[in-house]
């Protein structure tokens, strides 16, 4: 029995060395499961990748006992821990994991909403624990419980840098923890530099190298780290000053003078308030999180209806192709966009009458094609390369950065934009995915499994 | 029935004052702590019912004290309050019971505090 402890712990130790040098996610994955399910005797496990992108966690694989039988045969005949070490190096592990439950479990996203409360505290508390399977009230876990035959489990989360990496489920939980949690900070920290390392290489992907497309995603993150510091401080500060003020009001004396000075006062703090909450809007990145398909001219008249808040005279007029109906991507997101644009036009073309705005879509190919055209007379051909350029403006009012948040979510997305000028106005033409061209297997799948 | 206590955790003495007030004029006992570790240290006296937390605080970060709360007391209603939204994306906030963007209008904080209280 002794030995047998000895043995188990010289595995982990083996381990926590190879767990720092694999250089394949999945590999790290595969291995590790079988390892701690060997050295601790659990007879269930899977592991849960968690997508900071997507906030979603992800199994990535699972296992019971009888698709260890094999490995533990071996591990009792290894006369100690270095030798299996190398047994199992040697072996392609992905075999071990051709199971239903591992096919079906490919591509499933499981979304951390409010549903998963009992594993986000475990992640605060930086505690594993021990739940029943009635405790889960997220549908996809509970499903994965039940094909694994698994009640009460054990719960560690994967942790690297406070940042949650993603977690362990264990079964049955009456085991010895604290190597195993050791084990797991080394795991969870291995995990955290392969995602990142797999992040950049998707960005850079993402981009498609384009030089000018980098400079500006560069340019962004630059300003928006600066901003973001400068804006908390001045919001902070604003939110006591305007809250306070508000008190203060009612102990003033109301007459004709003061009335206009407190009028004057409240406004222009009103004034710096949207400004700084504008640009704390652009501080934060533009990552897609939510894409799915979505009625195009849905998200337009969202926008349409959000913007004739701040002028119902404008006119607008669309036209959307049967074929481009559907389009792919973040719904608030494509909302902003379009409102970015109105409200771009509406301000260009200032207090007259007559302001119109066109919205054409259509589809090429894999692309839903969108146009859209206003009649305030356009910019200066030498701005348009200008005008998606962070603070850079032509009106007396603004920040500058509507233009330039445009641009960062249609490249998100994606997709590309381009300005030019028509014979009486500016035309924005959008390209962005149509909906076919996104492979959409993971949310069939998901339905699967839920049904 | 005696008065519910709110903790109000923030490193702006302007956000404290005005909170406090706020919260006192609502009919509230209030009790202010100007980082994460004073929370801490006077939670167990304190006993409040409810905590409203800012994130970014100079030493011990809002979601780091959120932690520590929910391993003293897991069952205290905590709220997340901060200038920025950014937070809310991140995972480790929903172990919140709640989550407000700061403004000087605190019609919305108000609501989640008395909606979380009647629980």
């Amino acid at each position: 029995m002794a030995d047998n402890y000895a043995k188990s712990r010289n595995l982990l130790y083996e381990f926590s060395i190879i767990v720092e040098r694999e250089k394949d996610l999945h590999r790290l994955y595969f291995i590790s499961l079988p390892i701690i399910m060997i050295a601790f005797g659990f007879e269930r496990g899977v592991i849960f990748k968690y997508s900071k992108r997507k906030r979603c966690f992800d199994p990535k694989a699972g296992l019971k006992k009888e698709n260890l039988k094999e490995l533990h045969k071996k591990w009792e005949s290894s006369s100690n821990a270095g030798e299996f070490a190398e047994y199992m190096l040697k072996i392609d592990t992905s075999s071990l994991y051709e199971t239903e439950f591992n096919k079906k479990i490919r591509g499933l996203n499981i979304p951390c909403n409010d549903t998963s409360r009992s594993i986000a505290n475990m992640f605060v508390t930086k505690t594993d624990r021990h739940l029943k399977a009635e405790e889960i009230e997220n549908k996809y876990i509970a499903r994965i419980l039940k094909d694994m035959e698994m009640d009460i489990s054990l719960y560690i989360p994967l942790i690297a840098k406070s940042s949650t990496v993603g977690f362990l489920l264990l079964s049955p939980p009456d085991k010895k923890t604290d190597d195993l949690k050791l084990f797991c900070t080394g795991l969870g920290l291995a995990m955290s530099s392969l995602i990142e390392e797999k992040e950049v290489a998707n960005l850079k992907h993402f981009l498609d190298f384009n030089e000018d497309d980098i400079k500006h995603k560069q340019r962004l993150y630059e300003i928006g780290k600066t901003a973001s510091t400068i804006t908390h401080e001045i919001k902070n500060a604003l939110i006591g000053i305007m809250g306070l003020f508000d008190k203060l009001k009612k102990y003033v004396e109301s007459t004709e003078k003061t009335d206009r000075y407190v009028e004057i006062i409240e406004s222009e703090l009103n004034r710096i308030y949207r400004f700084v909450a504008d640009i704390n809007k652009f501080s934060k990145h533009y990552t897609p999180t939510d894409k799915k398909p979505l009625n195009l001219k849905d998200v337009i008249d969202k926008a349409i209806d959000l913007t004739s808040t701040i002028n119902n005279n404008f006119v607008f007029s669309v036209c959307i192709d049967k074929k481009a109906s559907t389009v792919f991507g973040d719904r608030n997101q494509l909302e902003q966009v379009l409102i970015n644009l109105f409200k771009n036009s509406i301000e260009a073309y200032g207090n007259r009458e007559g302001g119109q705005i066109r919205i054409r879509a259509k589809r090429d190919g894999e692309f839903i094609i969108l146009k859209i055209r206003d009649n305030s007379g356009g910019v200066e051909d030498k701005q348009l390369k200008e005008i998606t350029k962070p603070f850079y403006t032509t009106k007396t009012q603004g920040t500058g950065l509507g233009l330039s948040i445009v641009k960062e979510i249609v490249k998100e997305h994606g997709g590309d934009i381009e300005f030019k000028n028509t014979k009486d106005g500016l035309e924005c033409t959008i390209k962005l995915s149509a909906p076919k061209n996104i492979t959409e297997g993971e949310y069939e799948q998901k339905e699967d499994y839920d049904s | 029935m005696s008065k519910k206590k709110i903790m109000i955790v923030d490193d702006e003495d302007a956000i404290r004052l005005l909170y406090k007030e706020e919260f006192e004029d609502e009919g509230y006992e209030v009790a202010v702590c100007e980082n994460g570790q004073a929370a801490l240290d006077s939670f167990e006296k304190e006993k409040p019912d409810l905590v409203v937390l800012d994130i970014a605080m100079p030493g011990m970060s809002g979601l780091e004290v959120l932690g520590k709360i929910k391993e003293i007391s897991p069952s205290t209603p905590v709220i997340m309050s901060t200038a920025y939204s950014h937070y809310k994306e991140d995972f480790y906030t929903w172990a919140a019971d709640a989550y407000t963007v700061k403004s000087p209008d605190l019609t919305q904080l108000k609501e989640k505090v008395k909606e979380l209280l009647s629980r």
